[in-house]
């Protein structure tokens, strides 16, 4: 390929690819998107959950450590869902959560007497999509000792949010490219591009400097 | 062969230039969202830094709590940011945050001392995108005009982004060459968005 040829073949990759993967993340963008705007309106839609308390009898083999314990309840249970095993503060006890999108189960479990409470918790559908939009399976703000992944599903749905931002910083990196390439329309391009980077840049820089 | 009709042909042209300017105005904030995320995604936490601490004397109501205290604290000390807390005072003492995208004011008041502490923390860039991320968010709701206008921002992406994932398909559906590839495209998608969902949710 000659020096002319690249931009050209260059140019049309980078259009097709832009195209290919807006159409391929289609379903992801949208609901990212919407979830966003429900998280962002919680009294539109209400937060309402349902409650469901039980108990149950557990007998749990020795020397395990709390994950796994925890990890043993959570199939004996028969539940399915990423483990959120905060730091133990209630001695003889053990406390965690088994959460998805659509279901938390609680469980606290008296070590010595080996019943356990369980609850399970589920939440309404705007609550399940913010659900969905935020689960990567180790939140900062779980406050986790260990902050791993113990779900296979949560892995793959972390790494999908990955190849979604991704892709998305390729599809705004080549529309930039694109609109660049358009000789007669780039005082627009610049104009509409700078007045997004300086209203965003105000956000993420000047309010901290005028503080 | 069928030729486009003039109506159909300024609809085309009208969807691609709105299509072109608008995505490019939301470059930055689809970049603050989708970096965010990233970090957000692998946990990874900002190691907030003491910028500087001062005590400041302050004249108080007898009395006055709650908002109305943590207003006039406020007013006294000239900041202003999204408020976290509400001034409820026990032994005297009230402590409140005041944030901005990067940075936060933890202010504590003695009321018999009647001085006000203000100690600046920064958490830096990553900081900010990600307190950018999470307004306004499930569990709160914005108390300071600037993360209000944020947050209708925040709405505006979200409307802009839907308009161009759907001029986005009118544009490409123009392309006959790109049809069936882009259909091949969507499908592929959306059964790995259905794979990812049903455990999710469903199994």
């Amino acid at each position: 390929m000659n020096k002319r040829e690249f931009p050209r073949t260059f140019g049309k990759w980078n259009r097709k690819i832009h195209i290919y993967l807006g159409l391929y993340f289609l379903l992801f963008l949208w609901l990212f998107s919407i979830s966003g705007l429900v998280m962002n309106h919680p009294k539109w839609f209400g937060y309402k959950v349902d409650r469901s308390p039980r108990e149950a009898q557990i007998t749990l083999p020795q020397g395990l450590t709390d994950m796994e314990a925890a990890k043993h309840i959570r199939e004996n249970l028969g539940l399915k869902g990423e483990i959120l095993l905060r730091r133990q503060n209630r001695k003889g006890q053990l406390i965690f959560m088994v959460m998805r999108p659509n279901k938390r189960v609680n469980v606290n479990l008296n070590r010595e007497s080996g019943l356990a409470k369980i609850t399970e918790v589920t939440p309404k559908s705007n609550v399940v999509l913010g659900d969905i939009h935020t689960f990567t399976g180790v939140r900062a703000m779980w406050n986790e000792p260990a902050q791993e992944r113990d779900w296979i599903v949560t892995r793959l749905w972390s790494l999908s949010m990955d190849a979604v931002c991704i892709g998305l910083l390729y599809i705004v990196l080549s529309s930039i490219y694109m609109g660049f390439q358009l000789r007669e329309k780039r005082k627009y391009v610049i104009a509409s591009l700078g007045t997004g980077c300086a209203l965003c840049a105000w956000f993420v820089w000047g309010l901290a400097m005028t503080a | 062969m069928k030729s486009k009709s003039p109506s159909s042909r300024t609809l085309a042209r009208w969807v691609r230039e709105l299509h072109l300017y608008i995505g490019l105005f939301l470059s930055p904030f689809i970049l603050v969202y989708a970096v965010s995320t990233l970090f957000l995604n692998h946990s990874v936490r900002t190691t907030p830094t003491d910028r500087g601490r001062e005590v400041v004397p302050i004249t108080v109501e007898d009395g006055l709590e709650g908002m109305p205290l943590v207003h006039s604290v406020l007013q006294q000390l000239e900041i202003s940011g999204e408020i976290l807390g509400r001034g409820m005072v026990r032994n005297d003492k009230t402590t409140f945050r005041v944030a901005r995208p990067g940075t936060v004011k933890i202010v504590s008041v003695d009321l018999k001392k009647k001085e006000a502490e203000v100690v600046e923390r920064s958490s830096g860039l990553l900081g900010a995108i990600v307190f950018l991320h999470f307004n306004p968010g499930l569990h709160k709701q914005p108390n300071w005009a600037v993360t209000k206008f944020w947050g209708w921002l925040a709405d505006s992406v979200v409307y802009l982004t839907l308009f161009l994932t759907v001029s986005g398909i009118y544009l490409w559906w123009l392309l006959k060459a790109e049809r069936k590839t882009g259909l091949i495209i969507i499908g592929a998608g959306g059964l790995s968005f259905i794979l990812l969902i049903v455990p999710l949710i469903f199994i």
